[in-house]
This record gives C-alpha cells, sequence and structure tokens, in this order.
C-alpha cells in the first residue's frame, strides 16, 4: 500500500436545509470537484481537501447528505463517528435558521465531543437578508460556537470557515491525545502503589 | 414523512433500459436499448447503467439474475432499479420506478426479456407503452398488459410472506437466525452496516428484507443496497449506513479505513461486529423471537414477519401510554414516561433507542397523523391491540379506560337537560370532524401548566392508555371515578367555549366529565377504528 499522503484524516458533516448552498460551499473547498456529485443518485455525497495546518497535512472529508429538512431532530447517532459539524444557513431565509438553530442545541445536548461551527451562506446578497448578523451572533455566543457568514458564490470567507474548523477538530484532537498521555504517566505513577483488586463477588 | 417510499409517484416506471457492459471498469457501460424514448434526466441516464453491473466485471460472471438497486432523491425519496442480467453478466435489463413491487416487476422483466431475445419490439413497445401510461393502481388490482401478461398489483402495507416475498424468502433461506438477530439489533442501534455476497438475487435480497423486518420503523440513513464499483469510497462515510457489497470488490472495500462497521458475509453464514448490540436488547424480547423464528411453522407464511413485528411490539409498543394531550395543545410524546415503568433491561435499551432516527421519525410519523385527526391503523397497532404479544395488557386496559369513559356519558345522558345533549352532540360532531377542531374549542384554564413536567404524573393530561404497577394507576383510577361521578364544586373552572354558554347554570357539574369524555373518545377514536 501506498504511503500515507497526510498526518490526519478528519471526517466532518455539513448540515443544513437544501437550498442554503451547502453544495456550492463544498465545491469551492475542495480539491475533486471532478469527481461528480452523488447526492442526487444515492443521496450522501463527499468532498475531499488536504490542508496543512501548524505544518500538518490534514486530510478533511465532508460529508453531506439528502433531505435532511425531513428530521425535526438529527439524532446521535448520526453523528457519531464524525470529527466536526458545519453547520449551514441561508441568511435571506429566516426559515433555514430555525432549523439549525434546534439542530446545533441538540448536538451541544447530546454529543459534546464534536466540533461545531455555524455558517451563514449567501452574504453577498445584502438587500434580501433575512437573519441579522447580530441576531445570529448571539445565538452562537449563547451556544459558544464560532460564527462565519460566508458566500460561496463571490467565494467571501469560505476558505477561512474550513480553516477554522479543520484548526478546532486538529486542536480537539490533540488536546485528547495530550490528555491521554498524561492519564497515562498518573496511571504508571500510580500502579506500583495499587495491589490489583481481587474480585469478591462470584 | 417516516416511510421512505414515495406517495403517489406519478407514473408506474419512469425508465427501462437494457445496458451492456464493457470489458473494464473505465468504460462506461453502453445503453443498447430504452423506454420512453425521449427520456430526459441526463444524470440519470449516466448514472444508471453503472448500477446494473455493480460488481467486478473483469473477474467474475455468475453473479445471479435478478436484484435490485436503489437510487435516493434528493428528498430521500428511494427509487428502484428493478434488474436482470443475462449473458453471463454482460447484459442487465432494468427497470427504474418508485413502486417497490419486486415480484411484480421481476416477472414483468422476463416478460420483457422475451421479447428481446425473439426481436419483437413492436409488442415490447405496446406493452410498456400500456403499462407507462396506466395511472398507478391501487393495491390487489388485477392488470392485464396483454394476452401474456397478468398480475395483481401487491399490498404493500400487509406483512411480507414466505414464500410470496422474495426478498423475506432469499434472506430467511440464506442467513441463520443467530445473525438474523444480530443484524436486527445492529440495525436497531443505527450501525454503519455492510452485507456481502456473491450471488446478487441474495445480497439485494438481504438487505431489503431485513430492512423490512424493522416495520413500523424504516431505516433513515444511507441506503445502498448494492454498490456499484465507482462508489466504493462511500463505505467510508462516518453516518450509520446499509450498504451491500458484491462479494468480488469486498476486498477493495476492506482495504479503506471503514472503523467500526458491522460486516455480514452471507455465504459464510458469518457476522463480525466490534459492538455487543445484541445483549443489549432485553433477552426476554430476544429469546422469543427466538424460538419463534426456530418453530417450524413460522418459516411460511408471514411467521417471520410476525416474529420481527411481535418483538417491535414488545419494545416500542407502549408507545401509545406515553402519548399526552392537553386540550388546546398538539399531542406530544413523552419520552421519559415511554422509558419508565418498564423491566431494567428494556429500560436501558430504550434510553439508547429513544435516539435513534429511526424511532424519531416513527413518533413524529405517529404524532403527525394523530394531530390531523387522521382515522389509522396499521399491522403494528393491530398487533398492540391483539395482545398477543409483550405488553398484551396494554390495549385492554385501555379499551376499558375507553369504555368507562363511554359508561360515563352514557350516565351523563341520562341525567342531562336538553342543554347538556346539544353539547354532547356538538362535541361528538367536533370530534368526527376531527379533534384539531375539538382541541380549540374545548379549552380547559385548568390546563395551563407547562408540558416540560410531564414525567410528574399530573392529572391534567388524559393518557392514551394506563400505566401498569404504577402509582399512576390509582391517580389514573381516581381521576375516572372523579369524572363518572359529579364533581366538586371547586375544581370547576371558568369556561368560554361555545358549550360552557349552554352549560354555565345547572348543567356545570357535569360539564367537564363531558367534555373530557367526548375528547378522549375524540383522541381514542383515532386510534381504536379499524381495531
Amino acid at each position: 500500500m501506498a504511503a500515507k499522503d497526510y498526518d490526519h484524516l478528519f471526517k466532518l458533516l455539513i448540515i443544513g436545509d437544501s437550498g442554503v448552498g451547502k453544495s456550492s460551499l463544498l465545491l469551492r473547498f475542495a480539491d475533486n470537484t471532478f469527481s461528480g456529485s452523488y447526492i442526487t443518485t444515492i443521496g450522501v455525497d463527499f468532498k475531499i481537501r488536504t490542508l496543512v495546518i501548524n505544518g500538518e497535512r490534514v486530510k478533511l472529508q465532508i460529508w453531506d447528505t439528502a433531505g435532511q429538512e425531513r428530521f425535526r431532530t438529527i439524532t446521535s447517532t448520526y453523528y457519531r463517528n464524525t470529527h466536526g459539524v458545519i453547520i449551514v444557513y441561508d441568511v435571506t431565509n429566516a426559515e433555514s435558521f430555525v432549523n439549525v438553530k434546534r439542530w446545533l442545541h441538540e448536538i451541544g445536548q447530546n454529543c459534546d465531543n464534536v466540533c461545531k461551527i455555524l455558517v451563514g451562506n449567501k452574504c453577498e446578497d445584502l438587500s434580501r437578508k433575512q437573519v441579522e448578523t447580530l441576531d445570529a451572533r448571539r445565538f452562537s455566543d449563547q451556544m459558544g460556537v464560532r460564527l462565519f457568514e460566508t458566500s460561496a458564490k463571490e467565494n467571501l470567507n469560505v476558505e477561512e470557515m474550513f480553516n477554522a474548523i479543520t484548526t478546532m477538530v486538529l486542536r480537539t484532537k490533540q488536546e485528547n491525545l495530550a490528555r491521554r498521555q498524561q492519564q497515562n504517566e498518573v496511571v504508571k505513577i500510580n500502579k506500583p502503589k495499587k495491589k490489583p483488586s481481587v474480585k469478591k463477588c462470584c | 414523512m417516516d416511510c421512505r417510499i414515495k406517495e403517489n409517484p406519478e407514473t408506474t416506471f419512469d425508465l427501462v433500459i437494457q445496458v451492456k457492459c464493457q470489458a473494464s471498469e473505465n468504460e462506461d457501460p453502453v445503453v443498447l436499448w430504452k423506454f420512453p424514448e425521449d427520456f430526459g434526466d441526463q444524470a440519470i441516464l449516466q448514472s444508471m447503467p453503472k448500477f446494473c453491473f455493480p460488481f467486478d466485471i473483469t473477474r467474475v460472471t455468475h453473479v445471479g439474475q435478478h436484484f435490485t438497486f436503489v437510487l435516493t432523491d434528493i428528498e430521500s425519496k428511494q427509487r428502484f432499479g428493478f434488474c436482470r442480467l443475462t449473458s453471463g453478466g454482460k447484459v442487465c435489463l432494468c427497470i427504474l420506478s418508485y413502486l417497490p413491487w419486486f415480484e411484480m416487476y421481476y416477472k414483468l422483466l422476463n416478460t420483457l426479456a422475451e421479447y428481446l431475445a425473439k426481436e419483437q419490439e413492436a409488442d415490447l413497445n405496446d406493452l410498456l407503452e400500456t403499462w407507462y401510461s396506466h395511472s398507478v393502481p391501487e393495491a390487489n388490482t388485477p392488470i392485464s398488459l396483454n394476452l401474456h401478461s397478468y398480475f395483481i398489483t401487491p399490498d404493500i402495507t400487509g406483512l411480507p410472506t414466505v414464500p410470496e416475498s422474495r426478498n423475506l424468502t432469499e434472506y430467511f433461506v440464506a442467513v441463520d437466525v443467530n445473525n438474523m438477530l444480530q443484524l436486527y439489533a445492529s440495525m436497531l442501534h443505527e450501525r454503519r452496516i455492510i452485507i456481502t455476497s456473491s450471488k446478487l438475487s441474495t445480497l439485494t435480497a438481504c438487505v431489503h428484507g431485513s430492512a423490512a423486518l424493522l416495520y413500523p420503523m424504516y431505516w433513515q440513513h444511507i441506503y445502498i443496497p448494492v454498490l456499484p464499483p465507482h462508489l466504493l469510497d462511500y463505505c467510508c462515510a462516518p453516518m450509520p449506513y446499509l450498504i451491500g457489497v458484491h462479494f468480488s470488490l469486498m476486498e477493495r472495500v476492506k482495504c479503506k479505513s471503514l472503523e467500526d462497521v458491522v460486516m455480514l458475509n452471507v455465504d459464510t453464514n458469518t457476522l463480525e461486529t466490534p459492538f455487543n448490540d445484541l445483549s443489549n436488547l432485553p433477552s426476554e424480547v430476544v429469546s422469543a423471537l427466538k424460538n419463534q423464528l426456530k418453530k417450524q411453522s413460522t418459516a411460511t407464511g408471514d411467521g417471520v414477519a410476525r416474529a420481527f413485528l411481535r418483538a417491535q411490539v414488545a419494545l416500542f409498543g407502549s408507545y401509545r401510554d406515553a402519548l399526552r394531550y392537553k386540550p388546546g395543545e398538539p399531542i406530544i410524546f413523552c419520552e421519559e414516561s415511554f422509558i419508565k415503568h418498564r423491566s431494567s433491561s428494556t429500560k436501558r435499551f430504550l434510553e439508547t433507542a429513544v435516539n435513534l432516527q429511526l424511532f424519531k421519525q416513527f413518533i413524529e410519523g405517529r404524532l403527525a397523523k394523530l394531530n390531523a385527526g387522521k382515522v389509522f391503523s396499521d399491522v403494528f397497532e393491530e398487533e398492540i391491540s391483539s395482545g398477543s404479544a409483550g405488553n398484551s395488557r396494554t390495549y385492554h386496559q385501555w379499551m376499558h379506560t375507553v369504555k368507562k369513559g363511554g359508561t360515563l356519558i352514557n350516565t351523563a345522558m341520562n341525567k342531562a337537560t336538553p342543554a347538556m345533549k346539544t353539547a354532547y352532540r356538538y362535541a361528538k360532531s367536533h370530534a368526527k370532524q376531527g379533534i384539531k377542531e375539538v382541541k380549540s374549542k374545548l379549552k380547559h384554564k385548568e390546563t395551563q401548566d407547562d408540558f416540560g413536567i410531564c414525567s410528574s404524573g399530573l392529572v391534567q393530561y388524559a393518557p392514551f392508555g394506563t400505566f401498569h404497577n404504577s402509582p399512576r394507576q390509582n391517580t389514573e383510577k381516581r381521576r375516572l371515578a372523579q369524572i363518572a361521578s359529579p364533581c366538586n364544586r371547586e375544581e370547576i373552572p371558568h369556561h368560554d367555549s361555545p358549550i360552557d354558554l349552554h352549560l354555565r347554570d345547572s348543567e356545570r357539574n357535569c360539564s367537564i366529565s363531558v367534555r373530557r369524555a367526548s375528547l378522549l373518545i375524540a383522541i381514542l377514536g383515532c386510534l381504536v377504528v379499524g381495531v
């Protein structure tokens, strides 16, 4: 097998109503735009991009599924194996912000180990803006997530947003790793003191 | 809402193609013939031929004959590609349709193939023209397309039977009971699941067959009964999935970064899983299901499907008891009380099960129907009611409650003045129109508390059933007794609904009971009808 062309592989999810511009964001960002889209044939699609962050090569897979708006609640089983979630609404469509608010709330409650970022897309169209930056900012602060207003059409802030979530995911991984190492050391130090416990029950 | 079969598709089918595969995977298969000629969806025309050869074409030729792939559209609805492979797996005839009519379309494929083999293209086109322009028939309709093609449209609301359902039959024959249970358990944990077999018909039958056993729930995630070679990367998806992979492609799949995947090899009848999903299911449900499946008598008819249905009833049938209704508000589902009052192993399972997408969608589907005032029943509700499964008492106790309500109305009616009767008729006629209207007109001031405290067993909620072996039961009895007898004056709230205008003076005492009863009947009527 060929040597790995990356140091880290992260799988991210992008969620949001259809029409908020998830696919356009992915197309802007991805390396493999030539590979076609399968969201209309198998209901799922993913795009790949490799970034270099602090000298580390990070390979991102960003996954999208069809018909998420039919879920009032997206349950924790959906996020179980992901590192991060990009939650997208359309700033020109207040309705799209409603679902996003509920979903973000639920991720916060059920899957606290998943990194998340809030994205208001289509910010190029100021005249049709329905979700005010201030409202979105207030909500994102309350939820403790970062907010990005992007335009996939004009390529505004897209790169910054993906960089931000990648950095976040990478930091979380490194922190977890550090914590585990620390724990291991603690265990090693403690080990000689501890006698193996004897099981009393049968 | 929760089902992924498209409701009311416009046509009986969308497209029929005959495709020939090339010598290598890099070349696209060639469409030899298609119907209708002017089919315009280029995306489908491009992707569909590749789904017709979902195996390593350079290595294998004998892959079986009939199989069914699934395309998922942007709304997440499933469209079926019924296939018939011939010429050593080199030529495929495929019908694309939103109707999950497997047996019927397999039969039609045989007829079409015969015409093609005999080069009777005019007859072939006539037949397809007739069927294509036919409006989508109801279940159990006899259809005669020409002298040689006659069939009866299937009823997909019933349970699949052996041997009539090809999917279930192949699944039941190919996979042993233990692995069927393991797979069922993994699906009830929404795992990432890969099924493999070297026979395409068995492979897709096992995927469709196993998923159907989740009824009345539906797999909500990625569902690809057979994955073509150019899409193998999709096995890396981090979300739950149910994917079929032909055995010739498994090596390629295994070298991807799959992580925790449940894998069933149908040919060797081996299931590999990193989880203990089966032991997380309540053991009494598993052993009952196992015993049922091992019985000789289960092997034919709807025995297999019914055994699984009973397991579903035992696990989820008490959802009715956790429905809560407050006048003027939509009916809601109280997760906490659904989990409470069960054996510890069931409780443990349900605590995780309420976080399954398939369960959430199921509840939302039921609530949507109830809140729209729709009268509905299905084999699941009937099975709960028939009481042959685990929580058999539910229905009887529940009916008991209804009957008490009924008695109460009779009593009230006998004692009532004409104004009272008007009120009763008013409520009754509105009950028929659907609970929505009734609810908005019959507002209780006494029930303005928040929903958030539904677990504490407050009396203002009219439960759909009664709780067993719980303190709640006593409260419930007391409440019913209270309704049945003239109630205390202190409890009577102020009313301002139209009914109350009739009742304000002399009949005040009875008004609550009548309204409560009519509400109960209105709501329960939705569930009871058809039982």
